[in-house]
């Protein structure tokens, strides 16, 4: 046998990197024509390896101690090849690469065409290995960076390396190190003086990042971080240390949002009681907030959707970068979450027939032109689809200017002041991005009829045709009655600055809009300021569908709806109708099918019940889901986090800016967070002097309340010129005044920081209620279910970024991750699972019968929806704890009998047998093979005398055995048959009788994230492992050869081999798997009587007493106690 | 008893969404019903001045919102709760099946000194309607009742104003034992005086 059948080693290989032969600090092990193979100078000697990795690892990402170079001939540069922590995988390398690449190498003549054959090799080699990591990223540094990384921490494959930065991690001694963030970690690796320090933080785990100062000296440039045991980390000297912590930031609210997505119970309120499909009607453009920020997007130009990605990745910095830019585009402008930043240019805006000009910046989106001052108070957002003409004109400053008339015939001009070349591409782009907007200019038209302005600019005295309850039944009264001057002035202003869908924000619009709204334009209004009008116009007709879609339905949320309609604002008239309950309804439920995992939440019955007085229903609705979505996140969903995290904010708030009062509260054990729902930092203070006066929760409340109370009363009863102004315009001044430093910015970026807190607690919370909820949990401990929780949501948050569910049911990728943390025979690797047929582990070996996982997945979707719920879990595992042996032998043959017909058909038989060898296949010798073996010669005799006669179906009477027909000549085995098969083998009985229940490990999982000395012992092993596997290869190649010159017998014996091959060496090459494939065939076609009878009994039973049957069952008991 | 000070006494109210425990706590307050109370939204309290035992206590009775979601919301304020009033409506078997969870959430929310004998009172609501939709039988509620350590039991209606005056009699008496009993650990500080007047307040429309 030649190498060059085996599959190239993993992990060690990179990109051809150019790097100097002859370097000081690198000495040669081995070297041919082509090829050198070196190791740090003194990698035997302790001492000066400790320093030579000290200086390495303070210049540069650490070095692994060994490498292969090609010899480049082109210059005197060498191409390192490989490198490897261990001598044994960079011999491998060198086996490999003398094998597959010398006779290529040996045909050409010309140096630059072998540097070329060597360069397309290895790089064709890396990314097909490493599809989706960072090793094929497109920046040098991230690569060799995204290796080390990968090398010193046990992490996934796919696990994409985020960025890197030089830094010291302080614990009582300074390590200098690097640390390393990537998707879910925080990591630090340093190596100094011969000590290593290495550092594995889940980002999920974190509950606090706190910037810091230098613990000696005043240099801003350390970040704290705090996990939820309470642990603390600093790491200092960071040079970008503001970059760092807004990386992590980001990085962890991500994270968090995903723990929030699972943290969530796991009823899905909204969703129909009587379906099961999952599939939503809705999943139009907008329903994508359930995904969105969920992962992280590579930065992709939006013109080229579907050009396929090249294997060079854009680092996944910028991917994140691009993604924070984008929300912030979005917050600035209220767009939807489907908008992304195009082109951004530097512009000065004037008007035609006005005399001033304001200076700020451009923007282009898919579907919109914005433009903002830089004083931020002069903004205009307008759909692309409402612009009529685009002009390019000369301008005397600038390279040109745009002339944009819009739909309602006014001009704008853009004078653009970027680089030529950025103002030429802004226009490109705004020119392919007009070209798109056809479908929303088909619907402009019937969209601005369901606009009150349009009207109110026609005649002044028309009703509006759409709006709200209270043209019907009365608006509230304004006491001053200024509804008609107001009226006046805003129509004024629509007249100079355009309206709805194209309405410019001046400075006078903030001031309109703080003197008060009329009843009439007050819904349009905070439509359009919300950005509700946006999502209205682009989700033409999605209203109505979610209602034609869903009619009849009932689910969780309907009921609740149906309590709540009559409890939402009984006292304004129309709510003593059917007609305005029904209109609240119809915005609730069409609420709750949109969005099922919040589906509906007490409270917004009486925020929609207002907002209908003075909005459509249409309009409400889209209001509605800009404040569940984009205003009050998370405020209203099944764990309301949102809520509580406002007010962890909120207190800290308060303590910033009104110290004494905090204090008084924090003294008094008075939680704000009773009441601060509610209200706001400026009613505490102008209520600060009776608040002071407060010590426990119910007068804090009271005191708060019986303000409320005089809202409307005078403020300043005493004073002459004050007595006009009443409590709630003081607390408006109030609010602006000394509040104005409160920005809504603000207040996201510290909900991004906060929440990390909030998780943890909510988590904790969900679990106690979500394992109180549990049905038939068997005999599991509280202990035993905490456990499985954990599990189950560890694995749904490290394979939600994959996954394709929006519910908290398992899809079958994350079911193998949880299966792998219950049990040491499930346990694979991640990154190959993609299509579930070819799955290999970690050393590239071809895992055979895994499929019994996807077995097991079927088994216990209990509803049959594709997805396994927590319950489902704890169901399907107890079925495996807890049950004797007959009933795990019947479970595994319910597994197998895939068709249910009540026996096993020769394929089945063949599944058994890999599901067995799967299971077992961590055994360290092959005692399971004689059994397996066994247990399929056994079938197949059983199997055949029963079809002939059915001796044993008649004393065991199984009426689903008798044989149809059509499939007289398969084989048939019942389960009483079965039974007896398996019980003839101690080794099986012993499996089905406790071995399989007890690989299944409910204890605490062990931490094994960092590879320290276990990767030594693991290295070792894994050596050893491959030396078998090349003797097994050997041995099972012979019969192979045999079996093709073409004696045309086959027998078990040689499918266990064939199977045990297959586990066990690293094959994989093309040609190998076309001879598998053909062997496979071949077995598949065999004759079974043929196989029975040419089946060399004696043989096996020889090989069976070799290993006897007490030392099998010994070693069973090791291997299971090892699991 | 050593002191006479007046005494306060905190009273949670728990049940699902819809029971009645706002309309119980109004029966028992304001002594009146109506249909206009609007779902809670997160917590909302009353007060009430009670003789018991010759004594005059001040009860601050704390009405939460039934909905699940909102139990996540931080429940700060049933710390030092005095008794717990469990609420069930007799016309829906789920309110029932679910007071085992609001119990258990409570005490581990709460975390009272002595969880075993923490006073509870179970109130069975909305007896007026109609007996054939009656879902919840008195025999099956007493005996759940006997199992958590004889819970004492009642059966009511906010609407009819039945049982409820005693129902609060008694909650008050066992709130007052409790918080006798805890007297023996603290000192508590010295209630507030509370104008009652502001009771009638109900929730803002903002
Ligand atoms: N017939 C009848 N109806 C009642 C009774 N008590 C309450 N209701 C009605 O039941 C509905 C719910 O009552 P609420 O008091 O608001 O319920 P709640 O328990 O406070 O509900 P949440 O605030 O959502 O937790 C209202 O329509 C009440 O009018 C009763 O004793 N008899
Ligand atoms: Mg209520």
């Amino acid at each position: 046998m030649s190498h060059s059948r085996l599959d190239p080693p993993r992990g060690v290989f990179t990109l051809p990197t150019p790097c100097d032969l002859n370097n000081a600090f690198w000495e040669p092990v081995k070297t041919n024509d082509h090829f050198v193979l070196q190791r740090t100078k003194g990698s035997k000697n302790a001492i000066l390896r400790g320093v030579l990795g000290t200086i390495q690892n303070v210049f540069d990402t650490k070095q692994p101690p060994f490498r292969l170079l090609f010899r480049s001939d082109v210059n005197t540069l060498a191409l390192q090849i490989a490198v490897s922590q261990t001598e044994k995988g960079i011999e491998d390398a060198w086996s490999w690469a003398t094998d597959n690449l010398q006779v290529g190498l040996g045909k050409l003549d010309d140096p630059t065409e072998r540097e070329n054959y060597v360069v397309t090799k290895i790089n064709s080699l890396v990314t097909r290995q490493d599809k989706g990591t960072d090793e094929v990223s497109e920046d040098e540094s991230v690569r060799s960076a995204s290796r080390a990384f990968r090398q010193t921490f046990d992490v996934s494959p796919t696990e994409r390396l985020v960025n890197f930065y030089s830094c010291a991690y302080y614990k009582s001694i300074t390590n200098q190190g690097w640390m390393y963030i990537s998707e879910n970690y925080l990591c630090f690796y340093s190596f100094l003086l011969g000590i290593e320090t290495k550092l594995l933080i889940e980002l999920r785990d974190i509950r606090d990042l706190v910037k810091e100062k230098s613990k000696r000296g005043m240099i801003s440039d350390s970040i704290k971080v705090i996990t939820k045991d309470g642990q603390e980390y600093f790491f200092t000297n960071l040079f970008h240390r503001d970059e760092t912590y807004d990386l992590l930031v980001q990085l962890t609210s991500l994270s968090v949002q995903r723990l929030l997505k699972n943290a969530t119970p796991e009823s899905t309120p909204g969703m129909s009681l009587y379906e099961n499909n999952f599939e939503q009607s809705t999943d139009s453009n907008n329903n994508d907030k359930n995904k969105k920020d969920l992962t992280i997007s590579i930065s992709k130009d939006n013109t080229e959707d579907d050009v396929p990605r090249s294997p060079m990745l854009p680092p996944l910095i910028k991917g994140l970068e691009v993604q924070k830019r984008d929300s912030e585009f979005q917050a600035i402008f209220a767009l939807p979450a489907s908008e992304h930043l195009v082109e951004e240019c530097n512009a000065i805006f004037s008007m035609p027939d006005k005399n001033e000009s304001h200076s700020g910046k451009i923007r282009l989106s898919e579907t919109y032109l914005t433009f903002m001052s830089n004083d931020g108070e002069y903004s205009l957002v307008l759909p692309l689809s409402t612009i009529r003409r685009v002009e390019k004109l000369q301008s005397r400053i600038y390279a040109f200017a745009l002339s944009v008339l819009t739909w309602h015939q006014m001009k704008l001009i853009f004078q653009l002041g970027g680089a030529k070349g950025q103002s030429e591409q802004l226009c490109n782009s705004l020119k392919i991005n007009l070209k798109k907007q056809v479908r929303y200019m088909k619907v402009l038209k019937s969209f601005l009829n369901t606009c009150y302005s349009e009207a109110l600019l026609v005649d002044p005295n028309k009703d509006a045709s759409n709006g709200g309850l209270g043209l019907t039944f009365g608006f509230p009264p304004d006491v001053k009655n200024r509804d008609k001057r107001k009226l006046k002035l805003w129509t004024d202003y629509f007249k100079d600055n355009g309206r709805n869908l194209t309405l410019i924000k001046s400075t006078k619009f903030a001031k309109l809009t703080r003197f008060g709204l009329p009843n009439k334009l007050r819904g349009e209004i905070w439509e359009l300021c919300s950005g509700a009008m946006y999502l209205r116009y682009t989700n033409n007709g999605l209203y109505e569908k979610l209602h034609e879609d869903n009619v009849g339905k009932v689910s969780l949320s309907t009921e609740e709806i149906e309590k709540d309609l009559n409890r939402s604002l009984p006292e304004y008239p129309a709510y003593q109708t059917p007609e305005g309950i029904d209109t609240l309804r119809r915005v609730l439920t069409a609420y709750s099918w949109k969005d099922p995992e919040l589906g509906y939440c007490q409270a917004m019955n009486i925020v929609a019940s207002a907002l209908l007085i003075y909005m459509s229903e249409e309009q409400t609705f889209w209001t509605l889901s800009i404040l569940c979505d984009r205003m009050l996140p998370g405020y209203y969903s099944t764990s309301m986090y949102g809520a509580i995290l406002d007010q962890m904010i909120f207190e800290q708030f308060v303590e910033k800016t009104m110290a004494i009062l905090y204090e008084h509260f924090k003294n008094a054990d008075i939680q704000l967070s009773v009441a601060c729902l509610p209200w706001f930092l400026t009613i505490l203070k102008i209520n600060a002097k009776e608040l002071l006066e407060v010590t426990d929760d119910g007068a804090f409340i009271h005191v708060l309340k019986s303000y409320f109370a005089t809202l409307d009363q005078p403020a300043y009863p005493k004073s002459r010129e004050l007595r006009d102004v009443n409590k709630f315009t003081e607390l408006m001044t109030i609010a602006y005044r000394d509040f104005s430093a409160i920005t809504d910015e603000k207040v996201a970026e510290l909900r991004k920081t906060e929440q990390l807190k909030v998780v943890h607690n909510i988590e904790s919370f969900t679990k106690r209620s979500q394992i109180r909820n549990l049905k038939n949990t068997s005999k599991f401990t509280k202990d035993n279910l905490s456990i499985i929780y954990d599990k189950f949501y560890t694995a749904q948050f490290y394979g939600s970024q994959k996954s394709t569910r929006t519910d908290s049911r398992m899809d079958l990728n994350t079911f193998y991750q949880f299966m792998g943390s219950v049990a040491s025979w499930a346990k694979m690797d991640d990154g190959e699972l993609t299509n579930g047929e070819d799955v290999r582990d970690r050393h590239g070996r071809r895992i055979v019968g895994h499929q019994f996982i996807i077995k097991l997945f079927t088994h216990f979707d209990k509803s049959n929806n594709g997805g396994i719920s927590l319950q489902d879990a704890v169901v399907g595992l107890a079925g495996i704890l807890f049950t004797d042996m007959m009933g795990t032998i019947e479970l595994f043959f319910k597994l197998h009998d895939v068709d249910q017909d009540g026996n096993l058909s020769k394929e089945e038989v063949l599944q058994m047998g890999e599901s067995l060898l799967f299971i077992c296949r961590e055994r360290e010798d092959d005692g399971h093979l004689g059994s397996v073996s066994n247990f399929i010669r056994r079938a197949f005799e059983y199997a055949d005398v029963k079809s002939e006669e059915s001796v044993f179906n008649s004393s065991l009477q199984t009426p689903a055995a008798i044989p149809s027909p059509t499939s007289a000549p398969d084989l048939l085995l019942s389960l009483p048959s079965f039974r007896m098969v398996v019980l003839a083998d101690e080794y099986l009985e012993h499996f089905f009788d406790h071995g399989f229940a007890s690989s299944i490990n409910l204890s605490e999982p062990v931490e094994e994230r960092s590879k320290g000395l276990s990767r030594e012992i693991f290295n070792a092993l894994f050596a050893e492992g491959k030396n078998l596997a090349e003797k097994g290869a050997e041995e099972s190649e012979e019969l192979l050869n045999e079996k093709m010159d073409g004696n045309g017998t086959h027998d078990s014996n040689e499918f266990i081999n064939d199977r045990a091959r297959d586990r066990s060496s690293s094959i994989g090459d093309g040609d190998d798997e076309n001879l598998l494939d053909e062997f496979d065939k071949l077995l598949n076609s065999m004759e079974i009587n043929v196989l029975v009878s040419v089946f060399p009994v004696a043989d096996l039973d020889a090989g069976q007493s070799s290993n006897g049957p007490s030392e099998n069952e010994h070693d069973l008991d090791k291997l299971l106690a090892g699991m | 008893m050593a002191s006479r000070k007046k005494v306060l006494l905190k009273v949670i109210i728990l049940g699902d969404s819809g029971v009645g425990k706002t309309s119980l706590m109004n029966q028992y307050v304001n002594k009146k019903f109506t249909n206009q109370y609007k779902a809670t939204i997160g917590a909302d309290f009353l007060t009430k001045e009670v003789m018991v035992d010759d004594r005059l206590v001040t009860m601050q009775i704390w009405d939460t919102a039934g909905q699940e979601r909102f139990q996540s919301l931080g429940v700060a304020f049933y710390r030092g709760a005095d008794c717990c009033v469990l609420v069930y409506d007799v016309n829906n078997a789920k309110s029932f099946e679910t007071l085992d969870s609001w119990r258990d959430e409570f005490l581990i929310q709460a975390s009272p000194r002595d969880s075993d004998n923490f006073p509870f009172v179970v109130l069975g609501n909305k007896i007026d309607i109609e007996e054939s939709r009656r879902v919840v039988t008195q025999k099956r509620a007493m005996s759940w009742c006997q199992s958590k350590g004889n819970v004492p039991y009642f059966e009511t209606s906010a609407k009819e104003a039945i049982n409820v005056e005693q129902a609060f009699q008694t909650i008050a008496k066992n709130a007052l034992q409790q918080e006798t009993d805890l007297e023996l650990y603290s000192d508590f500080p010295d209630p507030i005086k509370i104008d009652s007047d502001l009771n009638r307040y109900d929730g803002c429309n903002c």
